[in-house]
């Protein structure tokens, strides 16, 4: 420790303050957790409780999907994973009678698990083989709900699940989602527990040899860096964490389909992500909460909806290659003057990924 | 007591011989030069010792390990590290960070700790600082740990690269033309950097470089190959006058004029 004491008036500050951070950050996220959970109790609509819900899943699923397609694979599959951690955990619960609380996490491990048993063969492919095989992967465990009635439900699905049980904490009383609010709370918390765990993965020392890796993976490699190992493990940490957003899915809406998971929703999650930023660990949060409250508002406008969504899309991705994250600087550049450069320089590779 | 030995290596390309039937054994500590005219098959050597390249014929044999087969990353975590011919860093970011990096096979960490970020795995973030700033410093590079890598010049940009290789504990260091594209000083600084690594850390270090009088300063030993082939071997004065090598290099007839 003396000597790490010596560091703080000596040369690496740079990173010094960014281990500093590291250890304020749990306390920020605590922070924000608790800003956001006084939100259903100051606004009582419903409505707005429920989009405020639907965001902070997907949060979940487009985060964790923007990890993976930084390992530099092209996923096309998260729905797979969505769709496993819903029907393991809904089975668990309808079939086996396992209280929700054991089912979520079980239904995050199965599917990690699937993950990284299907991760080992596949993650070897690259590109456009990955994207398709990930794509099979999802849809043919689409057919396998529709097909087989006795567990999955068949093409009508699952109907009827019932919600988490009843769970008592100490101070604040019985929580026994009756209430949207109870669901608020459980959604924002699932969230921030896995922004917190992509935040450790992407700015600690794993994180640093993630980068490593996307910096040049021939030096990572020569320098001892199993890359398939850490390339798997990102694969069944985000599954899992995608699967449990998923559980959670199911039990607030109370029904699931095959048609829920479709790739269709790993389409929109790949554009949430463009759209916000994919270099930027808040691109896809930021993705996420943008175009879905934009599809809120021009769902007022159901002959447009579509045509509106997609003109803002594209007006984002031309001006904007490195994502929505991007607009501050944007707006910077237009006043201080050329640095543009530096956009120029990553742009076409958001655009294209 | 040899460390690092190849017996009757050969690689081919389609019909070309990179590399055929090379023979050479290298003992612990030594500083190693292997030289040749330009496509001579010296950094095939390297790609095959590291497993970037597997040799169609013959075995690579570290402490009485057989390396063939093995992949990159596995002879890497045995301890045979190399730097490539262009300059290869973790351009973007900080030369720290570059040499955290090649700390990843040292902290035997457990994911959770990892993910939760608990004072151990803090200790362990501050313990990797310091012995990086010990690397750094022993480089001479000190001043540079927060300057980002591709923003460095590039005589610094190779220091770099032979400080990452020590980061990840190499036993046997593989410099591919450590010297290129460096002015005299510089180059000088990177021959005292080369002796001082073998002195400190007790590093074998096997050098391919075009700067021959270099090579003769700081090799106990060299190797010479031309078309794949072993032509000659023994201490630098030997070289010198060595005929095969004379001919490699400048060619028959004009030595015999």
């Amino acid at each position: 420790m003396t000597k790490a004491a010596a560091c703080h008036n000596g040369l690496p500050s740079a990173y010094l303050q960014k281990l500093n951070r590291q250890k304020r950050a749990p306390y920020g996220f605590l922070g924000i957790f608790f800003l956001l959970s006084m939100v259903p109790f100051i606004c009582r609509n419903d409505y707005y409780v429920h989009v405020m819900i639907a965001i902070f899943y997907t949060v979940i699923y487009t985060s964790t999907y923007r990890f993976i397609l930084r390992t530099g694979q092209f996923h096309f599959g998260a729905h797979a994973f969505i769709g496993i951690g819903a029907y393991a955990s809904v089975l668990l619960v309808t079939r086996a009678g396992w209280s929700f609380w054991a089912a979520m996490p079980a239904a995050g491990i199965i599917a990690a698990v699937c993950a990284l048993i299907v991760g080992f063969p596949i993650l070897r492919l690259k590109g456009i083989y990955f994207a398709i095989i990930t794509w099979g992967l999802g849809d043919t465990l689409r057919f396998v709900y529709m097909r087989f009635k006795n567990p999955f439900g068949g093409a009508l699905g699952i109907f009827s699940i019932p919600g988490p049980n009843p769970i008592t904490i100490p101070g604040v009383g019985v929580i026994d989602f009756s209430q949207k609010s109870h669901y608020y709370i459980l959604a924002l918390a699932l969230m921030m527990l896995t922004l917190y765990v992509l935040y450790r993965l992407e700015r600690s020392r794993i994180g640093l040899v993630f980068g490593a890796i996307r910096e040049g993976d021939q030096l990572a490699r020569a320098i001892g860096i199993n890359i398939m190992n850490y390339k798997v493990l990102a694969f069944a940490v985000c599954s899992g964490l995608a699967a449990m957003g998923g559980s959670f899915y199911a039990h607030y809406t109370y029904y699931i389909s095959p048609q829920d998971f479709t790739v269709l929703l790993t389409i929109y999650l790949a554009i949430y992500t463009v759209v916000g930023g994919q270099d930027s660990y808040f691109g896809a949060i930021v993705g996420t909460v943008v175009l879905s409250l934009a599809g809120e508002i021009f769902a007022g406008y159901s002959h447009y909806q579509l045509i509106m969504y997609s003109t803002f899309m594209i007006v984002v991705l031309l001006f904007l290659p490195q994502g929505l994250v991007s607009f501050p600087r944007y707006i910077a550049r237009l006043f201080v003057g050329n640095s543009a450069n530096e956009v120029k320089g990553k742009g076409n590779e958001s655009a294209l990924t | 007591m040899s460390q690092l030995s190849l017996k009757g290596v050969s690689k081919y390309f389609g019909g070309l011989a990179a590399i055929q039937n090379l023979d050479f054994e290298v003992k612990e500590g030594e500083i190693r030069g292997l030289i040749g005219p330009n496509g001579a098959g010296k950094t095939t050597v390297f790609n095959v010792i590291t497993g970037e390249l597997s040799p169609n014929a013959g075995e690579i044999l570290y402490a009485g390990r057989l390396l063939n087969g093995l992949k990159t990353h596995q002879v890497a975590k045995l301890g045979i590290v190399r730097t490539y011919q262009l300059v290869t860093l973790f351009s973007g970011y900080s030369a720290l960070e570059n040499i955290l990096v090649g700390f990843h096979s040292e902290s035997r960490f457990s994911l959770l700790d990892l993910i939760l970020g608990g004072r151990r795995s803090r200790a362990t973030d501050i313990a990797q600082l310091d012995k990086a700033m010990e690397i750094l410093a022993f480089m001479g590079l000190s001043a540079f740990a927060d300057a980002q890598a591709e923003n460095l010049p590039h005589g610094l940009q190779r220091k770099l690269g032979v400080a990452i290789a020590l980061a990840a504990r190499a036993k046997v260091l593989l410099l591919d033309e450590p010297l290129t594209g460096m002015n005299p000083s510089e180059a000088q600084d990177m021959i005292e950097t080369i002796r001082q690594i073998r002195k400190e850390y007790g590093t074998t270090i096997i050098l391919v470089e075009h700067n021959l009088q270099a090579v003769m300063e700081l090799c106990e030993k060299i190797t010479v190959i031309n078309f794949g082939q072993k032509i000659a071997e023994g201490e630098p004065g030997q070289i010198k006058r060595d005929e095969k090598v004379i001919e490699a290099y400048i060619g028959k007839n004009a030595h015999a004029t």
